[in-house]
């Protein structure tokens, strides 16, 4: 939250989210009150958690969950490529894609995603358990990204 | 009975649809939501497996099942590996239907949200 608290002036974010609804999210941002107009969100878990859900607000897309990397992929790119100005991708949370997924997709698509952020001047903050950050697939990211910042809750 | 050649050939089919299953397995080890593609795999490996004990058959090693060991390899078994396979395609076909979806999707929300279409319906 301290990062959207500091205000994202023009730039649109694209918030994926694996780990917490849309729903639970949005009431977060509404309890600290802020705005959620230049965000759309990629929710990865509603449709996991409720699969009879059929309506999707217009800043949200549900993805069926986190273990579809193909479908989150997608979304990133989409956003990355439709979304106007200047961008900010905001990923929560790597450790959720690792429960899912094996450690090489994950690895793979955190590659794709970096670079792709890279060429598209896109500008991104990844979050990640500091207990998974031992993992291979964490030194990995470790290595691509810009700054690694240990936050301490 | 089957010449060498024929044999030999047996071999190679045998051997062609094992690296067929394990290449089908390594695609979805390459993307765990293609779980179709264990199907393929499940059904690749009967088929060879059904194709191996055809060629020991017809080379003469083992005389041909009788009774409802014949009915198990010619009827059953090549219908459930058929059937295997039908229906790892058929989920194939529905993800790759599923993505085109997802893709459109995407790509209309973005676009309307970029154009600043959203009417901050949860102010």
């Amino acid at each position: 939250m301290r990062i959207f608290r500091q205000g994202m002036g023009d730039m649109h974010v694209i918030y994926v989210t694996t780990n917490k609804p849309y729903s639970h999210i949005l009431n977060l941002f509404r309890q600290e009150g802020l705005s959620t107009d230049r965000i759309f969100f990629v929710d990865c878990i509603s449709k996991e958690i409720m699969p009879e859900i059929s309506e999707e607000p217009e800043n949200c897309l549900f993805v069926e969950g986190p273990q579809d990397i193909t479908g989150v992929s997608l979304a990133i790119h989409n956003g990355i490529e439709h979304l106007p100005g200047e961008k900010l991708l905001f990923f929560d949370s790597l450790s959720t894609l690792l429960l899912y997924n094996d450690a090489n997709v994950v690895g793979r698509f955190s590659n794709f995603i970096i670079n792709k952020l890279r060429v598209k001047g896109v500008s991104g903050v990844i979050l990640a358990l500091e207990s998974d950050v031992g993992k291979d697939v964490l030194r990995n990211v470790e290595s691509f990204v810009d700054e690694v910042i240990k936050h301490v809750v | 009975m089957l010449s060498e050649f024929g044999v030999l050939l047996g071999l190679v089919e045998v051997l062609v649809l094992f690296t067929a299953a394990y290449f089908s397995y390594a695609i979805h080890l390459h993307n765990r939501v293609s779980r179709a593609w264990l199907f393929v795999s499940a059904g690749l490996v009967l088929m060879g497996l059904h194709r191996a004990g055809v060629l020991v058959v017809g080379a003469g090693y083992v005389a041909a099942p009788k009774g409802v060991l014949w009915s198990v390899s010619v009827v059953l078994l090549p219908f459930v590996y058929s059937l295997l396979l039908a229906l790892g395609l058929m989920y194939m076909k529905q993800n790759f239907e599923r993505f085109e979806v997802l893709e459109k999707r995407a790509r209309e929300k973005m676009r309307a949200f970029g154009l600043g279409r959203h009417k901050h319906q949860h102010r």
